[in-house]
């Protein structure tokens, strides 16, 4: 078991150790490496739930260890949180990001990070970041707001479903069921952060040459017909079959949770401007984040009660 | 009965013609009916085979066309047959009125078939439409739309049934239906409203406006749409009574068209008048946006002034309204694609920034109907046309003068 590496893990230096030991267990995690190496190559061997205590990554167990009162990277504190909210029941967690829009720099890696990961087709972003310009020459600056799906505790996408397609888990992720989703796309005109994208089934390499591959190389619709692992099930990519024809969106990277894995955007945020965590853990990072002055959520007026927070 | 009627009809223009095939305008019409089906159909493979792909529509403008299509054929399936039962049952106006009765329910048929088919395939997963009846949730107006859409098609059907199949007690089931069908009408196409009134996100269609304009649009369609077919479709179309009730139905469509107009215009000006980038925006892209010529030339030039014109002259022939009420009947369908469309567009003023964010089809505040999209239309246009060119030549659903509600 993973706690039994953790015991037997000399302890002398434990800032830096824990930091070196988070931070390889993290660039794994982004590499979709340990438990993940299996979903990748074998859709097969794809859990059919999501995932149990016993499938996460022993690098992102509870450190026994931790020292809330020690500085550490936010990511390695982020993960340790992320363990110790896993041992709760989903009912009990409480999942809220929050994106510090000073320290973004728009680099958009959380948004390649997710197209990687979600293995997203064109047209379909999960995580876009919105540039704007503020004031006029010579007072003026860019800002950068990432948008992923809000998660609202009242989402106004989630009651327009017609069969329930659509729906709001106990630990507030609202996620898809792509095999009921009929493709009526009523939840996308509702959704007031257009934060829903339809799924038409466009390929990368639609009206690019082909050829032989032994001239050209391995053919790279290979790559595009990989299947994505959302929800915790290997959805390979065939032609009108699901996620294609579907409604998709930003699920926190659920599969990835439930593994004892943070969000990629999260993880692959060079800036450390996105951070996740457990609300309901008074402890946790994002709760002390969210109680700031300076916190804000879009478009507050509509009372959805978003759960991305913005520090600005 | 009606086999018997069509063979007699069949043998008689056989005996007329010497036995000779000969291309009467009924056989023309078919022919543009099946030669329209066949030319649709390279829409509806291009739709089976490839999805959504072939249409311009996209993650910002999720519903187009067809959509917009479906609302204007509810209007015009549930106005007609609403108007037609307020006046002949409610109302007692039983001059002729009652003799349209086979050939509106037969309409309304076509009519139903067209929109489910542009519906039905509006959808990402068309063939699990089944969802709904298995899955519903009842908190979605979309499912009510759907049921009450369901339960709509039964009671025509069943209307239909008796009268192509009359038994004792069959009026009276008839009656009972026509009643039923006043509250479901409504219903239907307030729900229909409703689907886009609770809508938060589109600052146009939210709010309690929509639902009472779509029920006004079916009143004013529906009319349009039976005082067409009541004149040109009439036996003979002469006589005073002919004349005295295609003058009282124009008269109507005239009052109706009117309060529909300034109940539109108020509507537009409320939301002008302000200025809310985020209200008004959809308004300014219909009035003038790219497609100002599908509001001005279509609605107001052909669907409106017209029609008024026409309706408002000194001599009221009965040809005269027809093609006044035919001009405002067919565009009308301006009203639910000025709806649909141009709020979606606006996204740039709801939410700033998101279009430029990301780039991949579909991510662009645009649309305009595909090839694809218009020939899947034509193909939709040209079953129904086919479904009713068979009910009323083959299964006799004309209009009887002799009939009574």
């Amino acid at each position: 078991m993973p706690t039994d590496e953790k015991k037997t893990t000399p302890n002398t230096d434990v800032d830096r150790g824990r930091f070196l030991g988070g931070m390889l267990g993290l660039s794994g995690a982004a590499l979709v490496s340990g438990p993940l190496d299996g979903l990748a190559n074998d859709p097969e061997a794809a859990p059919t739930e999501l995932g149990t205590a016993t499938q996460r990554s022993p690098a992102f167990d509870v450190d026994e260890d931790y020292d809330p009162t020690q500085p550490v990277d936010v990511l390695v504190r982020m993960q340790q949180e992320l363990g110790r909210a896993l041992e709760k029941s989903t009912a009990e967690r409480r999942w809220v990001m929050v994106i510090d829009l000073r320290k973004c720099v728009g680099c958009h890696a959380c948004t390649i990070a997710c197209v990687s990961e979600n293995k997203l087709p064109p047209g379909v972003v999960y995580r876009q970041v919105v540039e704007e310009e503020v004031g006029t020459y010579p007072n003026v600056r860019r800002r950068f707001i990432p948008r992923p799906c809000l998660h609202c505790a009242e989402p106004p996408c989630v009651p327009v479903c017609p069969v329930n397609a659509t729906y709001r888990r106990a630990d507030g992720i609202v996620v898809m069921d792509y095999d009921r989703c009929i493709g009526c796309r009523y939840c996308m005109t509702a959704c007031p952060y257009s934060s829903r994208y339809f799924d038409f089934g466009f390929s990368q390499y639609d009206e690019t040459p082909t050829g032989n591959e032994a001239v050209l190389g391995e053919g790279g619709s290979v790559i595009e017909l990989l299947p994505t692992f959302e929800y915790g099930r290997a959805w390979p990519r065939q032609r009108e079959k699901s996620p294609i024809g579907n409604v998709r969106k930003c699920h926190f990277c659920m599969h990835r949770i439930e593994v004892g894995e943070l969000p990629a955007c999260t993880t692959n945020c060079i800036g450390r401007a996105t951070f996740f965590g457990d609300a309901n853990d008074p402890h946790s990072l994002v709760s002390e984040l969210i109680a700031k002055p300076n916190i804000m959520r879009l478009r507050e007026e509509l009372g959805t009660e978003p759960k991305v927070y913005y520090l600005t | 009965m009606a086999r018997e009627i069509i063979t007699e009809k069949t043998e008689k223009a056989q005996r007329e013609a010497g036995g000779r095939f000969s291309w009467t305008p009924d056989r023309w019409l078919w022919l543009v009916g099946i030669v329209a089906l066949l030319i649709g159909s390279i829409g509806l493979f291009d739709r089976l085979l490839h999805g959504l792909r072939p249409t311009d529509l996209g993650s910002f403008v999720p519903w187009g066309l067809w959509v917009a299509a479906y609302e204007y054929f509810v209007w015009l399936e549930v106005g007609s047959l609403f108007m037609f039962t307020l006046l002949v049952y409610v109302f007692k106006w039983e001059s002729l009125l009652p003799g349209m009765a086979r050939m509106l329910y037969l309409t309304a048929i076509a009519i139903l078939g067209m929109a489910l088919i542009l519906i039905g395939l509006d959808l990402g997963h068309p063939f699990r439409v089944w969802h709904v009846v298995v899955y519903p949730q009842w908190g979605s107006l979309m499912t009510w739309m759907i049921w009450l859409h369901m339960v709509y098609m039964a009671v025509l059907v069943g209307k239909l049934y008796i009268e192509l199949r009359p038994f004792p007690g069959g009026e009276r089931i008839s009656r009972w239906l026509s009643y039923a069908s006043l509250p479901l009408g409504i219903g239907l196409v307030v729900i229909a409203g409703s689907v886009f009134g609770v809508i938060i996100a589109r600052p146009t269609w939210q709010g309690s406006a929509l639902p009472l304009y779509f029920f006004l649009s079916a009143l004013v369609a529906g009319t349009g749409l039976l005082t067409a077919q009541f004149i040109w479709f009439w036996p003979g179309r002469r006589g005073e009574a002919y004349l005295a009730t295609a003058r009282g139905l124009g008269r109507m469509l005239l009052w109706l068209l009117i309060v529909g107009f300034v109940a539109s215009a108020l509507g537009g000006l409320v939301i002008l008048y302000p200025g809310v980038p985020a209200q008004a925006e959809a308004l300014r892209l219909t009035l003038f946006g790219p497609f100002w010529w599908v509001y001005w030339l279509f609605h107001i030039g052909l669907g409106i002034i017209v029609p008024i014109v026409l309706l408002l002259g000194r001599t009221q022939t009965a040809r005269r309204i027809g093609i006044a009420a035919t001009l405002f009947t067919v565009t009308f369908i301006a009203v639910p694609l000025n709806i649909v469309i141009p709020a979606q567009l606006a996204i740039e003023t709801v939410e700033p920034g998101l279009i430029a964010a990301y780039r991949g089809p579909g991510l662009i505040p645009y649309y305009f109907p595909t090839l694809s999209e218009w020939l899947l239309m034509l193909y939709a246009l040209a079953f129904g046309f086919l479904v009713f060119l068979y009910g009323y030549n083959v299964l006799w659903l004309r209009p009887k003068a002799d009939e009574h509600p």
